[in-house]
């Protein structure tokens, strides 16, 4: 244990210091991710055309009349792929053009076939035997059994490997009737949807046939494929291509229909046929480039067929009959997608693989035509326009290997798209129409949102931002409810409540980045469960309308511990009513210069009468230290000490010296402040001496060895 | 000889051989805690070379991957040139954790250099704060205290600092002794005046004077040690340096 920074028990000299006047603290995020403040017009969402056209209004062309990229969308949409592989006239005669990345892409599929493990093994087996529209079903979580049921979806690839595998190659009889599920069923308009989907010139062949660029395992015999699939390997390698990956395109096909019909399982959906494509590797039967240019592809196709409008009653029916049918029944099945981060992870690993951005990292973001069907019913209250800047600004940087198309199917990320915006380009109003239920009435915007623009909300429905929000152009809330659920949810501008409920439920407190406004018909609702729960405004607050307290966890305030604090309180600015819960009734607020406290009335009365006591200094933080004031400093408390305490013995000597303790440099007028670490509790300054005895060793070494010597030299001595 | 000459005799052998002991443990122990670092130095160094300096949209940079594996807990990598400085940068929940446990969290009297708890390497605050041994053998941040020469602080005015997310180049503005009595651990400030008046004093105490300009935009390195010249228990060296993404 260090508990000494010297073992030299010197006589201890108090240096005389100068001392930091800080009004207090609060978080500040020094660098977060605000983005430019430049405001873009809708210019920067406008669709760029690729060589084929736009694949939405071109995907019926992929068929084998059509073999280029300019003339079918499917190889038009890989054509990145070229900068890394120039197609040859045969299935082995091929250029690697860009061989770092080539060899990359095959090192990767080594390292994850090598590391794989049994359970990935037969995930591996299952998703490559499989319909992959019936193992898409797990992405419905909780719902996917009542989904078989309901569908009637089957297979005959049981979830225990036959021993014979290795030797057999099985085919999916899928169910009763030979097919994956059956579109006379209860939920047949949710089959339809995804069959529509899978048939909409959605085939990965003709890509295949014309980049003919090996499967991974003919690349190198280092690649393994899984010894279950391996009576799946085609003996003739000259129709057998790798990319891009066609089960990883069907994955992520059937995925997307179910995420149209079930958006509430969005990410779920996408992780899921993220893993389905992975598991492509881990077969062998794929690289991470082909896994890649499925998806990509399957993007698009997906798009394309919710843009139909063929197929406009299709996606209807089975929206309908997702809510009215599916999740009006109780889930019943495990759900193996539901931890957000850990898909958030694995989903944003698989967008890339860990290639590097090794082509231009500056190209904007393009937002394809017709890609805005995908969050059609993910954000059902914005129109168009609005799911083209959410795509935008959930993009993926540009300079990634293939994903570069023209059109930008490739940088897509519709994991974190359902999450809404990552940032307000522009002013953005969002109204929500609580009467039609689902996300109109409620929706969560979980990603980071930085920006310069605005968020104004409107209409009866309740939005919740969750994310640690940078953007600077402040919030209006005109009606309905806002809620926050992070510390900083409401960003770094000011805020303005007119007529909406704001609420938050964050325990460690909410900071308002600058004033706070709010009308008579605005209501301020706060649920505070500990002392560092302030709703922290840095600016000026002018209040009026309700104010709701929710006191919870059995807490009650100290009378000095702000509620809400600000810089300052607008001219007679106060609630017309307040309406605390949770605590005895004779609590009451108080209004301070800097700070809005709860207090108890009778004991406030009796104060009141001792002493008129000016209202108790604000900190401005939401550290809620109280002031280092002369009040504070002549009697110490807890977690007013400026030490870095050591230990508390020296601790409670110190503290009263520390008024004296100036020095010529406390011309400078800054007195030391405690170190705080949020919980206003003093933070200790570590003590990093090496308290090892090497010089008392030392010491006694030579100590030990000249005794030694003397008493032998004495002997020697008296000898004579 | 003596039966007293043979105890006293026999009372210097035993305190040599039990100091002797001693001195061999604490040799073994600063010894072994050079082995443990120099095992994460290498694997950095290869990680490093590997990533081919990748630029990452993602939290996490390529090189520090594996070294995540070896201890989640590890925020950065500090090194700075001339000194024995290039090290792991970790962060527990608290600042006493990693006072006496290395990266492999077992227990060392050299313990890591870690980062103050209140800090976030991913979104750095104003004040980033980076603790560490000063130990006899000059490893851990016991080669701090060179840069009071002014010869060397002229020659190293800059090293770098890199966390999982991005790299800085820090230049130092400021380099002094003090006790903990002077409140040097703040993470974050209440105002830009607030800081802008840290940074005044922390300019001012400098034993060699900078003429560096810090502004309220820039966000500022401390890196903390213990040193007996002001006060052998509560005598610190602070050094401060400006950082810049690189």
């Amino acid at each position: 244990m260090l508990n000494s920074c010297n073992e030299n028990k010197l006589k201890k000299r108090k240096s005389k210091i100068p001392v930091l006047l800080l009004a207090g603290f609060f978080c500040f995020q020094g660098t977060g991710s605000a983005l430019a403040a430049n405001n873009l017009d809708d210019s920067a969402i406008a669709p760029q055309e690729a060589a084929y056209g736009y694949y939405v209004d071109n995907y019926a062309k992929n068929d084998k009349a059509n073999m280029t990229p300019e003339s079918n969308p499917s190889i038009g949409v890989l054509s990145k792929f070229h900068d890394i592989w120039e197609p040859g006239t045969s299935w082995d005669n091929g250029t690697v053009l860009n061989a770092d990345i080539h060899n990359q892409n095959i090192a990767k599929s080594i390292s994850i076939t090598e590391n794989r493990t049994e359970e990935e093994a037969k995930r591996a087996y299952l998703v490559d035997r499989r319909h992959q529209n019936y193992s898409a079903i797990a992405g419905l979580g909780s719902h996917a059994d009542n989904f078989i049921a309901g569908a009637n979806a089957g297979t005959t690839i049981a979830d225990e490997i036959p021993e014979d595998a290795t030797s057999v190659g099985y085919d999916d009889g899928s169910n009763n009737n030979g097919v994956w599920a059956d579109q006379d069923s209860s939920l047949g308009s949710m089959v339809r949807l995804i069959d529509t989907i899978r048939n909409s010139g959605a085939s990965t062949s003709n890509a295949k046939a014309y980049y003919g660029y090996k499967r991974p395992f003919r690349w190198s015999e280092e690649v393994s494929v899984i010894p279950t699939l391996v009576p799946r390997i085609k003996e003739d390698p000259s129709s057998d291509g790798g990319f891009p990956s066609g089960h990883t395109n069907a994955a992520y096909l059937a995925s997307y229909g179910f995420a149209y019909a079930v958006p509430e399982r969005y990410e779920e959906l996408m992780t899921s046929a993220s893993e389905m494509g992975h598991s492509r590797i881990v077969a062998g039967m794929h690289s991470p480039l082909d896994v890649i240019g499925g998806r990509v592809m399957a993007t698009a196709v997906a798009a394309s067929a919710l843009n139909d409008p063929a197929n406009k009653s299709v996606k209807e029916a089975a929206y309908a009959q997702a809510h009215e049918v599916l999740l009006t029944q109780e889930g019943t099945s495990v759900d193996d997608y539901s931890d957000y981060e850990t898909n958030k992870k694995n989903y944003t690993e698989r967008l890339t693989y860990g290639f590097a951005q090794t082509g231009d990292t500056t190209k904007p973001m393009v937002v394809p035509k017709g890609a805005e069907v995908l969050l059609e019913t993910r954000f059902p209250y914005l129109d168009d326009t609005e799911r083209r800047w959410i795509l935008y600004t959930t993009g993926l940087p540009s300079g990634y290997p293939v994903l570069d198309d023209t059109e930008g199917w490739g940088r897509l990320n519709l994991f974190a798209a359902a999450g809404g915006y990552e940032a307000f380009e522009n002013d953005v109003t969002v109204t929500m129409d609580a009467s039609q239920g689902g996300y109109h009435e409620a929706d969560t915007w979980k990603n980071a949102i930085g920006g310069s623009g605005k968020l104004t909300k409107s209409g009866t429905g309740s939005l919740t931002l969750s994310g640690n929000n940078t953007y600077s152009g402040g919030t209006l809330l005109e009606e309905g409810t806002l809620s926050a659920s992070s510390g900083t949810a409401f960003g770094e501008g000011e805020v303005v409540n007119t007529e909406g409920t704001l609420t938050e439920n964050v325990p460690s407190g909410v900071t308002i980045g600058s004033d706070f406004t709010q009308s008579e018909a605005g209501t301020l609702e706060l649920t505070i469960g500990n002392k560092e729960d302030v709703f922290d405004i840095n600016g000026d607050a002018t209040f009026g309308g309700t104010l709701k307290l929710n006191f919870t966890d059995g807490f009650i305030p100290e009378p000095e511990s702000p509620i809400i604090s600000y810089d300052a309180l607008a001219d007679k600015s106060a609630f017309s009513a307040v309406e605390i819960t949770g605590l005895p009734e004779n609590y009451d607020v108080s209004y301070g210069a800097n700070a809005l406290y709860v207090v108890d009335s009778d004991a406030k009365e009796d104060e009141e009468s001792n002493s008129p006591a000016a209202p108790p200094e604000e900190t401005g933080d939401n550290n809620k230290e109280p002031k280092d004031d002369d009040a504070f400093a002549t009697e110490p408390t807890e977690t007013d000490k400026e030490e870095n305490p050591g230990d508390s013995t020296t601790e409670t000597e110190k503290a009263p010296a520390k008024v004296e303790d100036t020095t010529k440099e406390s011309n400078n007028s800054v007195k030391p402040v405690t170190s705080s670490k949020g919980d206003g509790e003093a933070v200790e300054n570590p003590k990093t001496g090496d308290d090892t005895n090497i010089i008392l060793y030392a010491g006694l070494l030579a100590a030990s060895a000249i005794a030694a010597a003397i008493v032998i030299w004495k002997r020697k001595f008296n000898s004579r | 000889m003596s039966w007293i000459q043979k105890i006293v005799l026999l009372a210097c052998l035993a305190v040599f051989l039990f100091s002797l002991i001693k001195l061999g443990g604490i040799g073994f122990e600063y010894v072994q805690s050079e082995q443990v670092m120099k095992e994460i130095q290498e694997q950095y160094k290869d990680s490093v070379q590997e990533s081919n300096a990748v630029t990452s949209k993602y939290p996490v940079r390529p090189q520090f991957q594996s070294l995540l594996h070896t201890n989640p807990n590890i925020v950065g990598w500090l090194s700075i040139e001339n000194t024995k400085i290039d090290y792991p940068i970790l962060q527990s929940s608290d600042n006493s954790h990693y006072l006496n446990r290395n990266y492999k969290e077992d227990k060392s009297k050299s313990g890591s250099i870690f980062m103050d708890f209140r800090n976030d390497a991913e979104s750095l605050d104003r004040q980033t704060i980076i603790y560490g041994h000063q130990m006899k053998d000059g490893s851990m941040f016991g080669q701090l205290d060179r840069f009071l020469d002014e010869d060397f602080f002229s020659q190293n005015k800059e090293f770098q600092f890199d966390t999982v997310a991005e790299s800085y180049k820090v230049e130092i503005f400021s380099v002094y002794v003090t006790t903990t009595d002077f409140n040097y651990i703040e993470t974050d400030f209440s105002t830009d005046e607030a800081y802008m008046d840290y940074v005044d004093v922390i300019k001012e105490k400098s034993k060699i004077p900078t003429d560096m300009e810090v502004t309220k935009k820039d966000n500022i390195i401390t890196l903390s040690t213990c040193n007996t010249l002001q006060d052998p228990e509560d005598g610190r060296l602070v050094l401060h340096g400006k950082l810049t993404k690189t």
